[in-house]
């Protein structure tokens, strides 16, 4: 489980008549995404979804509010460096190192999360016999395809074996191949009982994936529940139509 | 700290470097063939030539000479009693010019004849090589056929040859051994060669770490990871510094190898090398490589500052070039004479390990300064570190966009209008009007003193006011131009009473370790005003620096920084800034508390005139004492001891806190 209490983070823009400008890009967001519940954050461009993403994987230090995880034990945990190890994040911006092998990479997570020389060649068969990767585990990254590399985010991401994923847009720009390996795998930890948090502008793609949805414009949630949920109190037949029903006006052209 | 993670991410980024071929090809194929190629095939290349001029037959005409004389000439030429090998002919020419021009002689002789004297003229051709070299040769041989006749005429007058001919001679002796004259030579050149190495085994690894890892997207992949901020900088400087020093060790073995074989070659067909032990330059060379290494370490840590805010391998090269430029050109200090290790070159970066190695090649040990050289390195990288973690720390640089946002790079017709400076705009004109009133000023004050020292000094004032002309400035707001209340003024002078009596200790303190800095610069000024009246040099010296320098610092400067910081950050920095302009490393403290006394009173007042008039009223006091100072014997006095001392902690413990209180007092 994990849960975002009063979330915010203030960036500071120096614009219009040279003033600095605070602005909120996350305004007190609080969400709980519960154990084998995925959970999809929608919004338009500039609504914040990436910084809040940043701030639940302890990327970024949130300026006010707190990320709090329960992990399989029903331990609280806030502490950022143990938050990190119960976290997978994945977003567009996490490339991978393109001079390494995706062995010689996934070793050295592996050991940058704490698991032990027999651990680490033990989980790293298991994972490349679970993503089918035997055939290119010992190639340099940056020989491999876009599916391939794919796979190998993936397996980056759940080497130290996770409670909680956070996906930031993972399918933006993939082809429908790779694009399903990454939803199977959703739906899979999904059953395992992992949390899933996961952003993205696919409406169709969220609509029959997601639990719940969080949808928020302007750093601010401005409705949360399931997919049906959502639809009926707009009034609206697909989740299309209701993201369009709950922004404000003027962003249409965004999407 | 997680040494078992530090480890591991060492190991990444050491792997992750080394796979990059262009950083491979600097650090270890670059020295390994660019030394030998540097060396021998410039060695080859120079026996070439003298073989090829040793064994090189000139042609030289005679015009109008009789055959009496050519023949004798001839004959002396072709004659052994001379140490010179090279052959000369003489042809026959019929338009000795023209064959001249066209290059079909080298030569040509003609002759002017006195009762007493026979001139022999060389014609020659200053831009041809070969007629150059020619017309050098026949110089001396002609010299030393003078000579000769000059002693058979003084035997036969029957005269003391060398009493008579040579009454005085000179005789060089160089007492200094074989060891330090080589050592006076590479001492130069060896310190520019190790900087520039380390510079270059340092940037690309640098540049990968930092920049590099953001350009490839992995940064944040990094960051996804349970380590914390110290072990990340730390494996990322570690790796960078053993690449550097792994550099210079190749540089150094590669030196080595060419400095060997030239020894080699050398001492088997010369004796004097014989007297050369190459074993005199170990100790200097355990020196130099510790210290080096400190040199590596702080190099490493520098690039890497530089290189971290910039998003791309294009933008941190970009952010490296001036910084390379600098480096270099201070690496050239070896090479220029009378500059010298002492306490204060010690510290300065860069400047101390060339001169330490200059002196460490002519067996100069100074373990005093050895030991500063090598602790100011290591401190300035402890800093630049710690600089490196904070960058480390920031989000907007690690996921923001990069570092530019000057608003003076930006087309004028998109700025608004009441735009403030950005850091980058106040850091731009500083470092051009610094510029200039190094270059201007230095050629301007060769030709006219008083000119040189004013004119540059308009370029701190004048261009902040271009700046905020062109950013569309609020002119009022950005040079806080407020009449200031009467109460300020009172506070300003308190305070400044009070900051100058500890900057005026300080001086005393400083200068008991840099005896006569202070009298350096009294003296510059006394020798510049040596005809000004005192009026016009209070204008000079008071007046000038109050309205420009307070319009830059207290004015430009400040406002930027203050868009990004609190106040006390914006005044110290400002404050240091002023202290460096100065350009004097004694007086830089004592300078920066001025400065820093002038920022909080402009701050408190909202009026660069306050600050202006106590800048004013400091520097027209320092130019009085300059005038009037040897008729109060009281100020004069180097070493008042511990009374003044007490007066002036008197003073400033009163006026300081007073002159506080007063600018604090909120008005009505």
């Amino acid at each position: 489980m994990i849960e975002a209490r009063e979330l915010t983070k203030q960036f500071v823009r120096t614009e219009k008549k040279g003033k600095k400008e605070e602005f909120l890009a996350v305004d007190h967001i609080s969400f709980v995404a519960e154990k084998g519940e995925i959970l999809g954050i929608l919004g338009p461009n500039g609504a914040g979804k990436t910084t809040l993403l940043r701030m639940l994987g302890s990327l970024m230090e949130p300026t006010s509010g707190q990320v709090v995880i329960r992990d399989s034990k029903g331990n609280t945990i806030t502490q950022k460096e143990k938050l990190k190890k119960q976290i997978g994040y994945l977003s567009e911006n996490t490339k991978l190192y393109g001079r390494f092998t995706v062995r010689e990479m996934l070793s050295l997570f592996a050991e940058l999360y704490g698991f032990s020389k027999e651990e680490i060649a033990d989980r790293i068969a298991e994972i490349g016999e679970l993503l089918q990767m035997e055939t290119f585990i010992d190639n340099r990254i940056e020989k491999l395809s876009t599916g391939q590399k794919q796979r190998t985010s993936i397996a980056r991401c759940l080497i130290h074996d996770p409670e909680i994923y956070i996906f930031d847009e993972p399918t933006l720009g993939l082809d429908i191949i790779s694009s399903k390996s990454i939803i199977d795998f959703m739906k899979l930890e999904k059953e395992k009982g992992k949390s899933v948090l996961y952003s993205t502008h696919y409406m169709e793609e969220a609509e029959f994936l997601c639990d719940r949805i969080v949808m928020i414009d302007k750093g601010k949630v401005i409705a949360v529940g399931t997919p049906e949920q959502l639809k009926t109190s707009t009034d609206t037949g697909n989740l299309r139509d209701t993201f369009f029903a709950l922004i404000e006006g003027g962003v249409t052209d965004e999407l | 700290m997680n040494y078992k993670q530090l480890r591991t991410l060492y190991k990444k980024e050491i792997m992750d470097v080394l796979r990059d071929k262009k950083t491979v090809f600097t650090m270890i194929v670059l020295p390994i063939i660019l030394y030998p190629i540097l060396f021998l095939v410039g060695a080859q290349i120079m026996t070439m030539i003298n073989k090829q001029q040793e064994e090189q037959t000139y042609h030289i005409a005679y015009d109008g000479v009789s055959d009496e004389r050519r023949q004798e000439l001839n004959d002396w030429i072709a004659g052994d009693e001379d140490d010179f090998d090279y052959i000369i002919e003489e042809v026959e020419s019929n338009h000795p010019k023209q064959d001249l021009e066209d290059e079909n002689i080298d030569a040509y002789i003609t002759v002017a004849e006195t009762e007493e004297q026979v001139i022999y003229e060389i014609h020659y051709l200053f831009s041809v090589t070969n007629s150059s070299n020619v017309s050098d040769m026949l110089k001396d041989e002609i010299d030393a056929f003078a000579r000769k006749k000059a002693e058979e005429n003084a035997e036969a007058a029957g005269l003391n040859v060398t009493k008579m001919l040579y009454p005085v001679t000179t005789k060089m002796v160089n007492l200094s051994s074989g060891e330090s004259a080589v050592g006076s030579i590479l001492g130069g050149i060896i310190p520019f060669l190790l900087i520039t190495s380390i510079l270059l085994g340092s940037m690309y690894p640098a540049i990968d770490a930092t920049a590099g890892e953001k350009e490839r997207g992995t940064l944040e992949t990094l960051l996804t990871l349970p380590i914390g901020n110290m072990e990340l900088i730390m494996s990322k400087f570690l790796s960078v510094a053993t690449l550097a020093v792994v550099s210079v060790f190749m540089n150094v073995v590669s030196m080595g190898f060419v400095a060997g074989y030239l020894y080699a070659t050398i001492s088997s067909f010369s004796e004097a090398a014989n007297e050369f032990h190459i074993e005199s330059f170990i100790p200097a060379i355990l020196i130099s490589v510790v210290c080096i290494m400190a040199f590596a370490l702080l190099m490493s840590a520098v690039v890497m500052c530089v290189c971290a805010f910039a998003k791309s391998f294009k933008e941190a090269n970009n952010y490296v070039t001036p910084l390379t430029l600098v480096v270099m050109l201070t690496g050239y200090i070896g090479l220029i004479p009378n500059v010298e290790l002492d306490s204060a070159t010690a510290l300065i970066p860069v400047v101390n390990i060339c001169l330490l190695m200059k002196n460490l090649l002519v067996f100069k040990y100074n373990f005093d300064l050895i030991l500063l050289v090598l602790l100011s390195n290591i401190i300035y990288a402890f800093i630049a570190i710690w600089f490196l973690s904070k960058i480390y720390n920031s989000e907007s640089i690690l996921f923001g966009e990069s570092m530019s946002g000057m608003k003076l790079f930006e087309r004028r017709k998109n700025l608004k209008k009441g735009t403030l400076p950005s850091i980058q705009d106040g850091m731009l004109i500083l470092v051009v009007a610094l510029l200039l009133l190094a270059y201007v000023g230095g050629i301007m004050s060769l030709k006219q003193p008083v000119v040189g020292a004013i004119v540059p000094q308009l370029f701190l004032g004048l261009l902040p006011i271009l700046a905020c002309v062109y950013i569309k400035g609020d002119a009022k707001k950005i040079f806080s131009l407020n009449v200031p209340h009467g109460k300020d003024i009172v506070g300003a002078v308190c305070l400044l009473l009070g900051a100058g009596s500890v900057s005026q200790l300080m001086l005393n303190l400083l200068e008991m370790w840099f005896p006569n800095s202070s009298q350096g610069v009294n003296e510059q000024f006394s020798v510049l005003l040596k005809d000004v009246p005192f009026v016009p040099a209070v204008l000079l010296i008071a007046l000038v620096p109050a309205v420009c320098e307070e319009l830059m610092f207290r004015g430009y400067l400040f406002t930027a920084f203050r868009q990004k910081m609190n106040i006390t950050k914006a005044i110290l920095i400002v404050s240091v800034l002023f202290g460096i302009s100065h350009l004097s490393l004694s007086r830089f403290l004592p300078t920066a508390l001025i400065g820093t006394s002038l920022a909080y009173a402009a701050y408190k007042a909202d009026s660069i005139v306050v600050s202006a008039l106590m800048h004013f009223l400091n520097n027209a006091f320092s130019t009085f004492i300059l005038y009037y100072g040897n008729q109060f014997p009281i100020l004069n006095e180097e070493h008042s001891g511990l009374p003044l001392v007490i007066g002036m902690v008197a003073v400033a413990g009163f006026f300081i806190p007073l002159g506080i209180r007063i600018l604090n007092i909120q008005k009505k």
